[in-house]
């Protein structure tokens, strides 16, 4: 599992995940994660499109760290799941408190 | 894709009751369904069912500290993959465990609780039986 940062600047962050978010990738990348995302958060854009599996222990860390940056008045969009990993986040009604987008245009628009 | 080869012999594994064990078992898994032609969503849907039927056992079942032992046994064919996981830990049905809340703000929902929730979801068939001392899920994929 691996985190990639493809932009950070003062207005916002976009990040991107690769792997599996399984027991083993949750345990890699979790406190990375919730760093780049939870300390000082910013409007944050996670393509999770190179996500090839989602469990809930997965979706448990997207919902933690969505949670922590809400707190602190920053929004999480989600940027172009696979079918699968996109039927594991609606079927966890995970769409209903963190936007899923197709595009990054999208994903922008909706933090502006 | 090619069609699934008829029932294959079943695969069985002995688990200690550890969260390392289940990505060996998934591997080992996601190896034997890709070798007899399984589609992409029945590799992702055992997968997953593996994932949250182990850990909820090695995370739950148990409370004595003491190793465990949980067997898992799988079978694929046309009518798709039959899967059982027997463990001796305290009697838990998976398939009348109540429904996940689902929450309208994110402030109120919580991190976990949507594992059962998946496999069901994911499944075509659950069955639980409690024998002689051990919880026995039947699932078909």
């Amino acid at each position: 599992m691996r985190l990639k940062t493809i932009r950070a600047d003062d207005t916002i962050k976009h990040i991107a995940l690769h792997g599996r978010l399984d027991i083993k990738g949750v345990t890699d990348i979790q406190y990375d994660f919730m760093q780049e995302t939870t300390v000082g958060p910013r409007p944050t854009v996670v393509d999770i499109s190179k996500v090839t599996f989602i469990s809930s222990l997965g979706i448990g860390m997207l919902v933690s760290a969505a949670k922590h940056m809400e707190k602190r008045g920053a929004r999480m969009v989600l940027l172009n799941p696979t079918e699968l990993v996109r039927s594991t986040l609606e079927t966890s009604y995970l769409n209903e408190l963190i936007p899923i987008v197709s595009s990054e245009s999208a994903a922008l628009e909706l933090l502006r | 894709m090619p069609s699934l080869a008829p029932q294959s012999p079943a695969l069985r594994f002995r688990i200690r009751n550890d969260l390392s064990e289940v990505s060996r078992v998934n591997d080992a898994v996601t190896g034997h369904l890709e070798r007899r032609g399984a589609g992409e969503r029945l590799v992702y849907a055992t997968q997953l069912a593996i994932e949250e039927v182990l850990s909820n056992v090695i995370r739950h079942a148990f409370g004595d500290g003491s190793r465990h032992e949980i067997a898992l046994s799988l079978r694929v064919g046309e009518a798709g993959v039959e899967m059982e996981v027997v463990d001796d830990g305290r009697a838990f049905d998976p398939t009348a465990a109540p429904e996940p809340e689902r929450s309208a703000a994110l402030a109120t929902r919580k991190p976990g609780g949507f594992g059962i929730h998946l496999v069901r979801a994911f499944s075509r068939e659950i069955r639980y039986q409690r024998l002689g001392g051990l919880n026995k899920l039947w699932l078909r994929i």
